[in-house]
């Protein structure tokens, strides 16, 4: 299983066609530049934050919601568009096997995500001035964790948009919320751990977030790291199984 | 290039297909072979099982029994897919995409050498007869007569020996409908093998070397057509003294032989529509006052009707 570059480059090609798509991009660039990096300059009562700014807890906490919103713009539609359309037809019916396809779109994906962290990062620390030695390691282990991320969001994007469902991965996705949310009712009137366990696991496969493991200790970002890279094999396994399975007859296709 | 099982380039073996919740097979122990440089015509009424079996052939819909092979490959593998050219009946293409681009991508996609890719794309779409201001447009701007040059064009942009088409002159203008004709006989000429699904009887007549008819999802019968891509024209011309003798003076000139010859018309067998031209011409020339001249309609539509009734 390759990586095959046609695929991967015409995918980044498609993600750069969209206005409406490039406009939310650039709107979340903005708002990135604006909240993200004003908040390493804002006074709360008088006390400025600069010295006092608990820079990986915000980068985590500001970064990630930012990135889990913009991975769902980008990529909504990654696989299901061709498989609507047709087009995914005649692309397995070239020499390359339905893993790969799915690799090359994860991966295009994930480096348009990528090159979004790096330009929160950039804002963060141009703007902000927090790259402070003595946090040297703590900021590498998030970038790391948020880098984990992106892959994870970008592996259950491809999942979704690979599943057998006419509501299409928003659709599913809404769905798998309102099953979590039911199964977090019963979790809380049932004082069950086990079942509050379940839920939580599940909101952060759906929604890999690094923030999600920051409240725990100093370890959150490790953990998330560890946690997201297993959600990313999971996730990419289960979409390169669905594509395998499955099959093409224009009774599914739009056209 | 002959690492392939010439004799079965496209082979089908029996092969079964229901749908879920289906009440009956899609297709039924359908068997096929295709040689090289053969042409497969597939008709049938709506429902019958074409597209399925076209499906099934390449690979994008699981046969529940059976199996197919190109070149001698299974279909499922990478190197049975270096093979193939695939033009569907709906054209769901990208969109966004500009015609040349969406012609450079397959060719990138069939692995072909990069410094062929521009030289390639420029040969093809002027080979189809697409208009050159469209090369750089939106694919969706485009009418369905070019989306289907466009995808016949990515059919053969990868260079491929087994030809699957569905409906391939579906939308088409005359001229378009003629070129297409001519880019498939060229193909199975050079020594491809296709497949060809439509419901347009007569250009399946003219085109195709073989027909086999399906219905309900089973083959009910096969027709080897006589002469392949050949055809036979009816003439007919004002009946006056001699004018059975001078058309068969001006048949034997051409070379060619009546199936019947009468006193007022006749029936020829002809290789091809330049044969055909040139028989009016020269019946023309001799004397003979020629009323109509066409291709005799009728071979392939007895077939489809003779067996469509057949199982009734």
């Amino acid at each position: 299983m390759r990586l095959n570059r046609p695929v991967y480059l015409n995918t980044l090609r498609w993600f750069l066609d969209s206005p409406p798509r490039l406009l939310c991009a650039g709107l979340m660039a903005l708002l990135t530049y604006l909240v993200v990096g004003g908040m390493a300059h804002m006074e709360i009562n008088g006390v400025s934050s600069e010295g006092m700014f608990d820079t990986p807890q915000a980068l985590a906490s500001a970064g990630d919601k930012i990135l889990v919103l913009l991975a769902w713009i980008l990529g909504v539609g990654l696989i299901r568009r061709e498989i609507s359309s047709g087009a995914i037809q005649l692309v397995l019916l070239r020499p390359l096997s339905r893993p790969s396809y799915v690799l090359s779109k994860w991966a295009a994906l994930a480096t348009l995500n990528a090159l979004f962290l790096v330009f929160c990062w950039a804002v963060l620390i141009l703007r902000g001035g927090i790259l402070q030695a003595d946090k040297a390691g703590d900021l590498g282990l998030l970038f790391g964790a948020q880098v984990l991320q992106i892959f994870a969001l970008a592996a259950v994007l491809c999942c979704l948009s690979c599943v057998p469902s006419k509501l299409g991965e928003m659709g599913t996705l809404v769905l798998a919320g309102i099953g979590i949310l039911i199964l977090s009712h019963y979790a809380e009137s049932l004082d069950q751990a086990a079942l509050r366990a379940a839920v939580d696991f599940l909101w952060k496969v759906l929604f890999p977030r690094v923030g999600a493991f920051m409240d725990t200790d100093g370890s959150g970002a490790a953990m998330s790291l560890a946690f997201n890279a297993g959600v990313t094999v999971a996730a990419l396994g289960g979409a390169m199984a669905l594509l395998q399975a499955r099959e093409f007859s224009y009774a599914e296709t739009g056209a | 290039m002959t690492d392939f099982d010439e004799a079965s380039m496209i082979e089908g073996r029996g092969l079964s297909k229901t749908y879920a919740r289906a009440k009956r097979p899609a297709l039924s122990e359908v068997s096929l072979r295709v040689q090289a440089g053969e042409i497969l015509g597939v008709i049938g009424p709506n429902g019958s099982g074409k597209t399925t079996l076209m499906g099934c052939m390449l690979g994008l819909l699981k046969a529940d029994q059976g199996a197919s092979f190109l070149g001698g490959q299974p279909v499922a593998g990478i190197p049975a897919r270096r093979l193939v050219g695939y033009l569907p009946e709906r054209l769901g293409f990208d969109p966004w995409m500009k015609g040349a681009d969406f012609l450079s991508y397959h060719h990138a996609l069939a692995a072909l050498p990069a410094s062929d890719r521009a030289k390639d794309v420029e040969a093809m779409l002027l080979d189809m007869g697409l208009d050159r201001a469209a090369w750089s447009r939106p694919i969706r701007g485009y009418s369905r007569g070019m989306l289907q040059r466009l995808g016949l064009a990515q059919a053969l942009i990868g260079k491929p020996r087994c030809l699957f088409l569905d409906e391939p002159t579906s939308g088409m203008d005359p001229d378009g409908v003629l070129k297409t004709r001519s880019r498939i006989q060229a193909f199975a000429a050079s020594g491809g093998a296709v497949v060809v699904n439509s419901h347009q009887l007569d250009q399946l007549g003219k085109l195709c070397h073989q027909v086999l008819f399906l219905k309900e999802g089973r083959i009910e019968a096969t027709e080897r057509l006589q002469g392949a891509a050949g055809l036979t024209w009816f003439v007919e011309w004002l009946p006056r003294e001699g004018g059975q003798a001078k058309a068969k003076a001006a048949l034997e000139k051409l070379d060619l032989k009546a199936r019947t010859l009468k006193a007022s018309s006749a029936q020829v067998d002809l290789p091809d529509e330049e044969a055909a031209a040139a028989l009016v011409a020269a019946l023309v020339k001799a004397g003979v006052p020629v009323l109509s001249a066409g291709p005799l309609k009728g071979d392939l539509e007895r077939f489809f009707t003779g067996a469509a009734h057949a199982s009734e």
